[in-house]
């Protein structure tokens, strides 16, 4: 179709542009079968990670860190040579090694990568690229992965530079090839993690400002994480990985899955900070969110069921509790309303409506969404310490899953449920709305552990005094004293009574609040599915025939010829 | 790239109603136009008017308040990723990368078209020689000038031959040859059956080379059509001229009474007055006339407006 514009004259005056004689190299096709595949292989890869590889090789600052890191893992090998000589041929001499070898490495792989990442996408916004990255066929995803992958390519660079190093450690003897590669992976793995949270705190901050507070957080946490890391490997974990039990693979697999699934998830949150409002990011997000937890359930589960101990699923229950809460305070403040373009996505069938539409933006929604996840939870962990209720060991007592269990999901329904309807009082346009929201709930939780306490130490002549019914919101004392002396637990029944009575105000007011919110997110269930516009169904049928395969975009019929200089009619260019 | 051809009536460019408010300032109220493929459509105003925020929010990047705007048939609002793909849109702030040449920057913008192989090739090709770009291709971004830049980021914009280009103050920081091969190409685009919306502060540029024009002041698109027929609209009669060996005088009494003829002022030798009629027979006419009634006429002339005249006059120069 640009066959049309040579019908037109160049900028530079010259007409006709097919006669150009312009060569260059990118723009011819290689000789070399190997060129030919590479070019293939590039032109089907991500061109965010084309351009940033490109940037890389020719920027200064990768020069350097990566001519340093060559020069520091040189020096060391040197030096730790020539000081364990003639030791090292008698002794085993590779942890030593090692561990400067890993100090060397985690510097680059763990700050100067994540930040670059960092500094990558926050660069387009100060350079003035975003826009132009934008308005181009690429979508939001692709440019966060593809900074991701950039990042990826880099470590690959590094840990390639210093794995003949690494391996020589392999020779002195001393440390295991297990130790090596699980203490590599695991710092890759770290590396991953924060390049990841990087790009989301990246694509948060929009504004100058908010970035430059931003990049000093990321890179005193980076600095921090190292630091932890290191002192970690360097201390005990090198030493200790080569003594782990065969088990520990089937722990690492568990881990590697969760992990994997949550940077898709954090990647997956920085694509849609950056994206276009109208576009529906929630279903994504909380499918994500949804298949997360599904996998640490099961996980966990299994190392229930497999050791017979029970207090890991008390502990995920609080783990996921905290996390809904936090997370449940973001989507409460969150001004989302489903726009027509994700209203021609809504479920059509009735049981689509009743399970997928939590799916989809909203506050009202998203508050639905959180509370049933953590039911579907809780549910799950109580059927089994039910039906393993005889076998199964746990240091918190009998029943403790149940009754944790049900009073944090009450917990739950009620504080969200309270904080979404007091955001709907709020103004619909206050900046920083999901911010507010979670300000707003943090108060609320202290509020309502502070006011009982202190009235009840009011009472008590500032006293130590027992729990008792009217400490109902203190989620922390509350679930406490359920797991402890909880109505369920049958060996000791001292407090019951109090505990019970907590548990009856919590549940009707979580009823109450959540019936409330159901009520007021009608509207959105009740929305229907719209008919894509005509437009869009004619584009989706004739997009296969815009480009035919294996046709060519350039070969379509030649023009006719205009001549600019020709004289004018009105203000139309003559055509000949 | 996209072809843009799905019905004869179809406008390329449709904003419907478009309102944009940041706070108390309404940068864009109730803006409405059209551009058919094939017309470069001049977006005029004073600085802080809503030209930009009307273009950013054409070029996706922007929501609006209320209203919508189509591009190609599709809602920018709804189908971004549609409208994308048949929008190559040249902003007035642009940003290019550090550690990259010219045909790098292309290259990648090529492929985020998803543009491949033999086809990005002769994009490249095509739009570095169409921009004058080829000899230049392999110098860094950093090192080339405001011109250049500026060539750079039109052939971006028209990489992927899109249907409907948006170009904010196009001209801006180009000299003078650059600015006459510059009209030239947006006139060849438009040949080309391409719809162009372009702003600029440089009003004989675009009186030469727009099919219609929008001045939009304080949000509010005051008047909009052809550049003709807005000049007609304003000043309905023309000012005549008419310079004369001798007998001024007489034939200012001589005009003084007759149809359409008002406003006369006369000297020995000048004659001025308007005539108020669009009719070209009977402006013909009075020409005619005069010569007929044996007045020695050395020069007769009708003074047109220029878009300058009709912007100073339709605009306040009032900033929000």
């Amino acid at each position: 179709m640009n066959e049309r514009l040579s019908t037109v004259p160049s900028l530079a005056g010259r007409g006709d542009v097919q006669s150009s004689a312009f060569q260059h190299r990118m723009l011819e096709t290689p000789e070399k079968r190997w060129e030919r595949a590479w070019v293939w292989c590039s032109e089907r890869v991500n061109p965010i990670v084309v351009k940033e590889v490109r940037q890389s090789l020719k920027s200064r600052q990768f020069s350097i860190s990566f001519g340093l890191t060559l020069i520091a893992a040189i020096g060391w090998t040197l030096v730790a040579v020539s000081m364990s000589v003639p030791r090292m041929y008698y002794l085993p001499g590779g942890m030593v090694l090692l561990a400067g070898y890993f100090c060397i490495l985690t510097l680059p792989l763990m700050v100067i990568i994540p930040f670059s990442t960092f500094r990558s996408l926050t660069a387009e916004t100060d350079d003035s690229t975003f826009e132009l990255l934008s308005i181009s066929a690429l979508s939001a995803s692709q440019i966060v992965y593809g900074k991701m992958a950039s990042g990826c390519v880099q470590m690959v660079l590094y840990l390639s530079a210093l794995a003949p190093c690494i391996v020589l450690t392999y020779l002195l003897r001393g440390v295991s090839l297990f130790a090596i590669l699980l203490a590599l992976g695991l710092t890759v793995a770290f590396s991953l993690g924060e390049t990841a949270l990087a790009l989301l705190f990246a694509a948060i901050g929009r504004t100058r400002m908010v970035q430059s507070g931003i990049s000093v957080l990321v890179l005193a946490g980076l600095m921090m994480g190292v630091f932890a890391w290191l002192t970690l490997l360097l201390s005990e974990a090198l030493v200790e990985f080569a003594f782990l039990p065969s088990e520990v693979s089937v722990v690492l697999f568990a881990l590697l899955t969760v992990f994997a699934l949550a940077i898709s998830l954090v990647l997956n949150a920085a694509a849609a900070a950056i994206d276009f409002p109208s576009e529906n990011h929630s279903t994504p997000l909380r499918l994500r969110i949804v298949a997360l937890l599904a996998l640490v359930t099961f996980w966990s589960l299994l190392g229930v069921i497999a050791t017979r101990e029970a207090e890991g699923a008390v502990i995920l229950l609080i783990g996921v509790f905290i996390a809904l809460m936090f997370l449940g305070g973001l989507i409460t403040g969150e001004y989302g309303v489903i726009s027509p373009r994700a209203q021609r996505t809504l479920p059509k069938t009735f049981f689509g409506r009743v399970f997928l539409t939590w799916l989809y933006p909203g506050a009202g929604l998203g508050y639905i969404f959180v509370v049933s996840l953590f039911g579907g939870l809780v549910i799950s962990l109580a059927s089994v310490e039910l039906f393993y209720t005889n076998s199964l060991n746990n240091w918190f007592g009998r029943d403790s899953v149940v009754v944790a269990g049900y009073l944090l999901l009450g917990y739950l329904a009620f504080y969200l449920g309270l904080n979404r309807l007091l955001m709907l009082g709020l103004p619909k346009t206050i900046p920083a709305r999901m911010l507010g929201s979670i300000t707003l709930l943090a108060v609320m939780l202290l509020l309502a552990h502070l006011i009982p306490l202190l009235i009840a130490f009011y009472w008590n002549d500032y006293r130590e005094f027992d729990y008792a019914w009217h400490q109902a919101f203190n989620i922390v004392w509350s679930v406490n004293e359920a797991i402890e002396n909880g109505p369920l637990n049958r060996a000791s029944a001292a407090f019951s009574s109090q505990i019970g009575a907590s548990m009856l105000i919590i549940t009707l007011c979580a009823i109450v609040i959540f019936g409330l919110n159901l009520v007021l997110c009608t509207r959105d269930v009740l929305l229907v599915r719209v008919a894509e516009p005509p437009r869009v169904r004619e584009d989706k049928l004739g997009q296969a025939q815009d480009r035919p395969a294996g046709g060519d975009l350039w070969q379509s019929p030649q023009p006719p010829v205009v001549d600019p200089f020709a004289p004018e009619d009105g203000d139309q260019p003559s055509v000949t | 790239m996209v072809a843009a051809v799905h019905g004869d009536s179809q406008a390329m460019i449709q904003l419907r109603r478009l309102f944009r408010f940041f706070g108390t300032t309404r940068a864009v109220q109730d803006v409405s136009f059209e551009v058919q493929a094939g017309e470069v459509f001049g977006y005029i105003g004073p600085n802080g008017a809503g030209k930009t925020t009307s273009m950013r929010i054409l070029s996706t990047l922007d929501l609006p308040d209320y209203g919508d705007a189509l591009v190609d048939g599709f809602s920018v609002v709804n189908d971004p990723d549609r409208v994308r793909k048949r929008l190559g849109f040249m902003p007035d702030n642009f940003g290019t990368y550090p550690n990259m040449n010219c045909v790098e920057y292309l290259d990648f913008f090529a492929r985020s078209y998803g543009i491949i192989g033999r086809e990005r090739t002769k994009a490249l090709r095509h739009t570095l020689s169409y921009t004058g770009l080829d000899k230049i291709a392999e110098k860094p971004i950093r090192g080339l000038s405001k011109g250049m830049r500026q060539r750079l980021c039109l052939g971006r914009a028209m990489i992927h031959d899109p249907a409907v280009l948006i170009l904010d103050e196009p001209a801006n920081g180009l000299d003078p040859r650059a600015r006459i091969e510059l009209r030239h190409m947006i006139r060849g685009l438009a040949a080309d059956g391409k719809a162009l919306l372009v702003s600029s502060h440089i009003l004989t540029e675009l009186g030469e080379m727009c099919d219609a024009i929008g001045i939009i002041e304080r949000g509010q698109l005051i008047v909009s059509g052809s550049v003709k027929d807005i000049q007609a609209r304003l000043r309905p009669h023309i000012d005549v001229r008419v310079q004369l060996a001798e007998r001024g005088q007489e034939l200012g009494q001589w005009l003084e009474g007759r149809p359409h003829v008002s406003e006369v002022q006369s000297s020995d030798r000048v004659v001025r007055f308007q005539f108020a009629s669009s009719d070209q027979q009977e402006q013909s006419g009075i020409l005619r006339a005069i010569v007929l009634a044996d007045f020695p006429v050395l020069e007769y002339s009708t003074e047109s407006r220029s878009l300058e005249d009709v912007f100073l006059q339709i605009t306040t120069g009032a900033v929000q």
